[in-house]
């Protein structure tokens, strides 16, 4: 397997699963690169048979939830402004990520990386498997997630 | 197309243009490789200095006592099982990455707990310190009782400062650290169940 290839495939994914998880565009980059430098490591130990995607995940994952032996973890992050954005990006939908991102940091951190993994379209058998969760209990917490999700954008107007 | 698909499509179509691309990855990737290989040889050099340097010393200082000898020993020991830890350190592996995020959290915790152990390890070093230069000034301070008192009375000094200030405030906030750590990794456990 190409790392290059890895990298470019999967960069944008993890990074957004990052994001979801600490809500800080620099962080989500760091640990992006980190989750990169450790499939970069490991990759001999890649089993072929295995599922890539289900494995990088939970590098990634694992690398958010190591962040909490970071002191300042504990203390809500700030939002961090979407910097480095050329001016053609489109207000409203740019207002719309930065809402998406706040409403996700509201919820509790393994919430928070169930969500990412769904929204990446990974299958809820695969997302139990990385978490270490049964099947069914992913269920109910993608369907309650997904409840409170669609209420504050409902409330807020944001469809 | 429900409501939640919308949500799905704000997600998906968050910018990751301004990630660095693959050559820049792959120059990070190796100047952390090169970092980590630095530092590996940066200990064993160490080490090796350090042997030179004390079968120098043991050849060149014409001792007479049995205590500066043992001195000498102890120091070296001292050294050596500093660089040994820190290269131990250096080598702990990352494979619980590779786990499922429940069984990496446990895993964690018991880092945490074996994070004491590493503690406990530079004190012993320390320990043996102290105890090498008792042994190792015994011979010079032997004949004036003035050089005596302030050889001695300097590593005194020295113990009580570590021992009884230090020391106490050092512990109690790796304690803090770690407990506060471990309730983290409790909650987020919990939060898998």
């Amino acid at each position: 397997m190409d790392f290059d290839v890895i990298y470019k495939e999967f960069s944008p994914r993890i990074f957004r699963v990052c994001l979801g998880y600490i809500n800080n565009y620099d962080k989500a980059k760091d640990l992006t690169q980190d989750t990169f430098i450790a499939v970069w490591e490991n990759l001999a130990k890649f089993r072929e048979d295995a599922n890539i995607a289900t494995w990088i995940y939970r590098i990634a994952t694992n690398k958010c939830l190591r962040q909490i032996e970071n002191e300042n973890r504990s203390k809500k992050i700030a939002v961090a402004p979407f910097m480095e954005i050329e001016d053609h990006v489109d207000d409203n939908k740019e207002a719309k990520h930065h809402f998406l991102r706040d409403c996700i940091a509201e919820l509790p951190e393994m919430e928070r990386l169930i969500i990412g993994l769904y929204l990446e379209d990974l299958p809820q058998e695969k997302i139990a498997e990385i978490v270490g969760m049964s099947h069914a209990n992913v269920r109910v917490k993608v369907h309650r997630i997904k409840e409170i999700l669609t209420k504050k954008f409902k409330t807020n107007g944001q469809f | 197309m429900d409501n939640f698909d919308n949500i799905k499509n704000i997600w998906q179509s968050e910018r990751a243009d301004s990630l660095p691309n693959v050559d820049i990855i792959n120059m990070n990737i190796k100047k952390y490789k090169s970092k980590k290989r630095r530092t590996i040889f940066l200990l064993i050099s160490m080490l090796i200095i350090c042997f030179i340097i004390m079968i120098n010393v043991w050849f060149s200082n014409k001792s007479t006592l049995w205590t500066t000898r043992l001195g000498e020993i102890l120091v070296f020991m001292t050294i050596a099982f500093t660089i040994y830890i820190n290269l131990k350190l250096l080598q702990k592996s990352k494979a619980e990455e590779l786990l499922n995020n429940e069984a990496f959290l446990s895993k964690l915790k018991k880092e945490q707990v074996e994070s004491e152990t590493e503690t406990k390890q530079r004190r012993i070093a320390f320990a043996i310190l102290s105890l090498a230069y008792v042994f190792y000034i015994y011979e010079k301070s032997a004949g004036s009782i003035q050089t005596l008192i302030t050889g001695y009375g300097l590593l005194v000094a020295v113990i009580i400062v570590i021992w009884f200030i230090y020391r106490p405030i050092a512990l109690k906030k790796e304690q803090q650290k770690i407990a506060r750590m471990i309730h983290k990794i409790d909650s987020l456990k919990k939060q898998i169940i």
